[in-house]
């Protein structure tokens, strides 16, 4: 959906130009136009089976809901196949929603054939083309899971298992923000989200930080997720500009702790890895391999 | 009966040949970009004139 953008050059936006420096890093969505588009064939058909006889509409109806139940599942599938893509560290989707899409879109074909006397050899053909266009426009989901090599097993499930509740947090967060209706805001917590995104990458990379990282990814994140619900519902209310100066500043301290906190968990992967090398060093030079 | 059979292996044909592409399609850096590639651009285009065709009536038995 279309928002009025609030950034730095705005008009609106050059007073606190200076305080939030970090610039938002643009995000393209995941279905965008084209999967939408795909629920006007549905509308038009439901719309046009009326005045063909009983069977025509009956035939036309189940094919306009087919058609709209492939699009939705084909939106989600773009939308879980996103998520996967963005996460190091992920499971395939337990249910493969856009190759469902595209048997759906190919049955809605079939029925919408028949509604227009088509015949059960056209109609099939038709159906197996849609199909095999709706597979080759939108590919099929991840049949995989996505795992880093060298990396424990079931370590990467705790990981996982923390994300999915970090994500769970940050939706929940996103959601009740949106209940403010201001996009400055809105624009507001989903940077903080990405530098809390960026934990989430660094933890998937190396789950030996999940321990030092448990506490931002599960207390610190739900206290945000409540004090966002709490001055979404304040600010709704009478837009009290003590409440949002308030909450941007505490957005800003736990920004700046999230990216602290990164920062040193990458700094100790630097120096696992020197100390790594120099006892790899130090093992060959005991076996007589000179490096120099 | 012969011709509907064929019909339809060819089809079939088509559905599986769509379905490698897109396989490997999907390990690209585009499709994990997000973005279209010109053969999927196509694909969806098709994809929303068959529809719309049939639900219109355009697209008849002949």
């Amino acid at each position: 959906m279309a928002r009025k953008f609030g950034g730095t050059y705005s008009p609106d936006g050059k007073r606190d130009a200076g305080r939030d420096p970090t610039p938002l890093h643009a995000t393209v969505s995941p279905t965008g136009a084209r999967s939408n588009l795909l629920f006007v064939p549905g509308a038009l058909l439901a719309f046009l089976s009326f005045g063909g006889g009983p069977e025509a509409l009956a035939l036309g109806l189940a094919g306009a809901g087919t058609w709209t139940l492939g699009a939705w599942l084909t939106r989600e599938g773009l939308k879980a196949e996103a998520a996967y893509n963005a996460r190091k560290v992920a499971r395939r989707p337990a249910l493969p929603r856009k190759m469902l899409g595209a048997a759906l879109i190919g049955g809605g074909t079939v029925l919408a054939s028949l509604s227009n006397d088509v015949g059960l050899t056209g109609s099939a053909l038709y159906g197996l083309i849609a199909a095999a266009l709706h597979l080759t426009a939108f590919g099929i989901d991840p049949l995989k899971n996505k795992s880093l090599q060298g990396v424990d097993e079931f370590q990467q499930d705790r990981v996982a298992r923390v994300v999915d509740e970090a994500e769970a947090h940050l939706d929940a967060m996103m959601g009740a923000i949106r209940r403010a209706r201001d996009p400055r805001l809105e624009a507001r917590v989903e940077r903080f989200q990405q530098s809390v995104r960026q934990m989430l990458r660094t933890v998937e990379e190396d789950p030996r930080d999940l321990t030092a990282s448990r506490r931002y990814l599960g207390v610190y994140l739900m206290g945000a997720r409540d004090a966002t619900i709490k001055f979404a519902d304040i600010y709704a209310r009478d837009r009290d500009a003590g409440a949002k100066s308030d909450y941007l500043m505490l957005l800003t301290d736990l920004e700046e702790n999230y990216v602290a906190k990164t920062r040193k968990l990458l700094e100790d992967s630097n120096t696992d890895l020197t100390v790594e090398i120099d006892v790899l060093r130090d093992r060959l030079q005991r076996e007589g391999v000179r490096l120099d | 009966m012969i011709r509907f059979v064929t019909l339809l292996l060819l089809a079939a044909v088509i559905v599986a040949v769509a379905a490698l592409a897109v396989t490997v399609w999907a390990s690209g850096d585009s499709a994990r970009s997000g973005r279209l590639s010109g053969v999927q651009k196509v694909a969806y285009v098709c994809l929303f004139f068959l529809m719309s065709g049939v639900a219109v009536g355009w697209l008849g038995a002949d």
